[in-house]
């Protein structure tokens, strides 16, 4: 990695830094277009003086021209332009500015300049979502709250294939990479979209989406590495296999250094059990057999190894019936996907797709092994109702099947049934109904569904966008939206070390929280009522921003109720506490997302991005404390800014500031915490890039996350880290 | 762990070879001819620059109506919106297409929009107004905006993986307005339909 040539620009960042309000016109005026004379009469042009001869270059005819790479030049503010592309509002190609929805779009561009390695990382930046860092190769996402690794209110996507797991609804994002720059771009959805995308998306959606074959043609190799992320590297290849009929395939590897001990824990400091390391492979094919039909069949494979470090209650383990848990996660999985777009005539389409995911998980100390099949369908048809309104509706079905083959260390979990088939049946219909044209849209729905939980759901939304002019649209919705119990609350029996609630035992007795199954049919799905406004403009070309205002209404969240009588544990002494799960919480979310992009200059781009956030819990008589526990885990205030430079000679610098407030429901308390990420990237050539990117610079390292209520992780914090990377593409 | 990571890193090298290889015949056979030319020695063009001369190009490949009295001997190049091309468009003013001499107009809005024979639609335009505007009029519309062609423009320019210009036309919004987009430049482009969208 030529990190002297690079380093000759890092000079640049201080007379920046100093120098951020005033323009500096060193750069500014250099890259400035001339003023457009919009008056400028015929006449005059026409007085220009010929060409005497035209330039050489004239001459070059199309194929030529067509074989040199450019400069391209600098993207002009295309954030929050509502005319950005975006489908997971309405399943169908839309804008943003036609959204009546809280969505937030990042391009490639924008994954690209933001430094990151994983899609976590490249998450930070959506206003509204709160991403925090666990350790190296876990994650806890959420939008609008409830921020914990295992807390199951947002769905994933990535290219229409749902990627949370059924048994505790969560994501598990250390198996959910792509090569980043394989994706065309992430489409975040804060709020409820459940009626068209199905349970889970109570606060949130995100639907990443990957760029088709036919724009990845040709061959891309990237590497590099550094301190934090050790080492990666990535291969793409793209090409065309017949007429209509283009593939591309690709791997990709990487390592991941450990965090650092917190200097909470007891252990001391150092290096933590957290290293990560994956490789990916995959392919794409896309084929378009006739006029509106496309084709498309993908698939992805993985093995990723995550080490992990945790504390497990054990009754079985005496005398401090506490087992240090230090191990390797080996998951191992794939997917194949099959869609079939048709687009029968200038109004009228229909999709079905098919696919089938396999996930695998062992870990080395056999704590909790499953094995997770899906396999899922799902056909949607677009077509005019009048000439107003646009009619969409979808069916689907989806088979999960889970089974825990060997989940050897009891003492933690204990498995219920040791293999479970979910059947899931949705459809939704949706009419979007244009009132008055290019000014006043409604849009009205619901999805219906039967699961194996909580039996028939329905999930509807209204939604309403006015336009008064081309800069401004004012949008407003009412939604509902549920999370079915998971596999994990209604199968699994978990046992906790309780410190607080015996209370006739002699002092020092071990007493184990177990949560047990509940009577069949007792839960009930949680449940949100959202409502939401929201607010976009763009006063001029260079100046957007986008603001979305929410009220939630949370009802029937599932929580463990202590109080049940003790009964002997399995070592003599021992007892344990029955902790039955009910829908004993309700509570309201409020909140504020601001996003705004201001294009100072040619050169010169800013983004920034400011969440508020704030829960109430209310517990049902008799609940402990921690049944609220996630009113004080979300921050209250976040806050991203990115200053994106193009210095020229082909060079960017982008420079972000993040704020995380801090969270005092975790013990100890997680404080809050501003770190800088720096990225500055030199292209010799169109097609090769050098970057150095150092994340986390304003501390040596720090702490995102505390310690889950359902598994005692320790506290890793995450280092600064220095990596460089090279991407070469022909 | 170690074997995996090595099994892993072989794919990996495999995957790349196998990608390699192909590509390898299809493109320096074709980019060779330039590598002589100044250009390439020089840092690349800028995209603007190149985007000009794609837009004149096209005005050489594409037959107005017969009957068109439109600006005599002039041949009208107009950009709607803001005008991304700096100088590189204005150094084509002057210049012949069929005889006639290139005069570049621009118009800040839609509404402003003339008679011309290629309006270039900024990525800032209004493009339904546009389309409106120019509805059944020998108007040959580029743009060089995702999805813009599938919406109506006849040529759309955008910049592929390896950041060269490439563009897809739109031969049934170019047949609307009655102009004949001869096959030479079909051959180059990747034809696009119109969009699916409701009224």
């Amino acid at each position: 990695m030529s990190m002297g040539r690079s380093c000759r620009y890092l000079f640049l960042l201080g007379p920046l830094l100093a120098s951020c309000v005033p323009a500096t016109p060193a750069f500014g005026q250099a890259r400035l277009l001339p003023p457009v004379d919009f008056d400028q009469p015929l006449a005059v042009a026409q007085e220009k003086p010929i060409p005497e001869k035209k330039d050489d270059l004239f001459k070059l005819d199309l194929e030529r021209l067509m074989q040199v790479p450019v400069a391209p030049a600098t993207p002009s503010a295309p954030t929050l332009s509502g005319q950005q592309l975006v489908s997971t509002v309405s399943r169908q190609e839309s804008t943003v500015a036609q959204s009546p929805a809280a969505i937030f779009v990042i391009t490639q561009d924008m994954i690209r300049r933001s430094g990151a390695t994983s899609i976590p990382e490249v998450l930070r930046m959506a206003p509204g979502l709160q991403v925090a860092r666990i350790d190296s190769s876990r994650w806890a996402i959420t939008a609008r709250g409830f921020s914990e690794r295992f807390s199951g209110k947002l769905l994933v996507q990535i290219d229409g294939r749902v990627v949370y797991n059924v048994i505790f609804s969560g994501v598990y994002w250390d198996v959910q990479d792509l090569l980043l720059q394989d994706i065309e771009r992430i489409e975040v959805i804060r709020g409820p979209g459940a009626t068209i995308w199905g349970s889970n998306a109570v606060n949130g959606i995100i639907n990443i989406i990957t760029k088709r074959a036919q724009d990845t043609q040709g061959a891309l190799v990237t590497g590099g590495g550094g301190t934090f992320d050790r080492g990666f590297a990535g291969v793409r290849h793209g090409g065309k296999l017949g007429e209509d009929l283009y593939y591309r395939v690709w791997g990709k590897w990487f390592e991941h250094g450990p965090g650092s001990y917190s200097s909470a824990n007891l252990s001391g400091d150092g290096l933590t059990h957290d290293d990560w390391r994956q490789g990916f492979g995959g392919f794409r094919l896309d084929w378009e057999p006739s006029t509106g039909d496309t084709v498309t069949l993908q698939s992805d494979w993985y093995r990723v190894d995550a080490g992990r470090s945790d504390t497990r209650p054990s009754p079985i383990m005496p005398p401090s019936f506490v087992f240090n848990n230090i191990e390797d996660e080996r998951s191992r999985g794939g997917n194949v996907l099959w869609r079939w777009r048709h687009e029968a005539s200038k109004d009228t389409n229909w999709t079905l797709q098919a696919y089938w995911d396999h996930f695998n998980r062992d870990a080395s100390n056999r704590t909790f092994d499953f094995r997770i099949d899906t396999v899922d369908l799902d056909f949607q048809h677009q077509f005019p109702l009048t000439c107003r309104q646009k009619l969409i509706y979808g069916l689907g079905y989806r088979l999960v099947d889970v089974n825990f083959q060997g989940s050897q260390f009891d003492g933690a979990f204990a498995v219920g049934d040791a293999q479970r088939s979910l059947n899931l049946y949705t459809g939704f219909v949706q009419d979007e109904f244009t009132l008055v044209k290019d000014r006043l849209l409604f849009i009205a729905g619901s999805k219906f569904e039967h699961n194996a939980f909580t039996g028939f759901e329905y999930q509807p939304t209204g939604r309403l966008l006015w336009s008064p002019d081309e800069q401004h649209s004012i949008w407003g919705a009412v939604s509902r939206a549920v999370r079915i119990p998971n596999v994990g609350e209604v199968n699994l029996s978990r046992l906790s070390l309780l410190p607080a609630f015996p209370a006739a035992l002699p002092p020092g007795t071990p007493v184990f929280g177990q949560f047990v199954p509940p009577l069949a049919g007792s839960l009930e799905a949680e449940d949100l009522i959202a409502y939401e406004l929201g607010y976009r403009a763009q006063p001029t070309t260079a100046f957007s921003w986008d603001l979305a205002l929410f009220t939630n209404i949370y009802r029937h969240l599932i929580t463990p109720r202590p109080g049940a009588a003790l009964v002997p544990g399995p070592v003599p002494g021992t007892f344990v506490q029955p902790l039955p799960r009910e829908n004993g919480v309700h509570g309201e979310g409020y909140g504020a997302e601001l996003a705004v992009t201001y294009q100072v200059a040619e050169w010169w781009r800013v983004y920034a991005q400011y969440t508020y956030l704030h829960l109430f819990l209310h517990r049902a008589a008799g609940l402990p404390e921690s049944a609220e526990f996630f009113e004080t885990v979300s921050p209250h205030n976040q806050v991203y800014v990115q200053s994106s430079f193009d210095l020229g000679c082909r060079t960017d610098l982008d420079i972000i500031g993040r704020y995380v407030e801090n969270l005092p429901g975790f013990t100890p308390e997680v404080r809050s915490y501003l770190t800088m990420d720096v990225r500055l990237a030199w292209r010799p050539r169109p097609n090769l890039e050098i970057a150095v990117v150092g994340q986390n610079l304003l501390d040596s390292r720090h702490l995102e996350h505390g310690t889950s209520q359902i598994l005692t992780n320790t506290l890793v914090e995450i280092p600064r880290g220095v990596y460089g990377m090279i991407t070469w593409r022909w | 762990m170690c074997r995996n990571l090595a099994a892993w890193c072989g794919l990996i090298m495999a995957l790349g070879l196998g990608g390699v290889v192909p590509s390898g015949h299809a493109q320096p056979l074709q980019a060779q001819p330039l590598q002589a030319q100044p250009l390439q020695a020089q840092p690349p063009p800028e995209e603007y620059d190149f985007k000009a001369r794609f837009v004149y190009q096209f005005c050489n490949f594409v037959d107005w109506p017969k009957d068109l009295k439109l600006g005599g001997k002039t041949f009208l190049i107009g950009v709607v919106g803001r005008d991304p091309f700096g100088k590189h468009l204005e150094r084509f003013a002057g210049a012949a297409v069929d005889d006639k001499k290139i005069v570049i107009e621009r118009f800040p809005a839609a509404k402003d929009v003339k008679p011309c024979h290629v309006l270039f639609v900024a990525a800032d335009a209004d493009l339904p107004a546009v389309l409106a505007k120019t509805r059944n009029q020998p108007v040959l519309l580029v743009s060089d905006r995702s999805g813009w062609a599938e919406k109506g423009t006849m040529i759309n320019m955008y910049l592929d993986e390896q950041k060269r210009v490439r563009f897809e036309i739109n031969h049934e919004a170019a047949k609307r307005a009655q102009l004949n987009i001869r096959a030479n430049l079909l051959k180059l482009a990747r034809l696009v339909k119109d969009a699916p969208e409701a009224p």
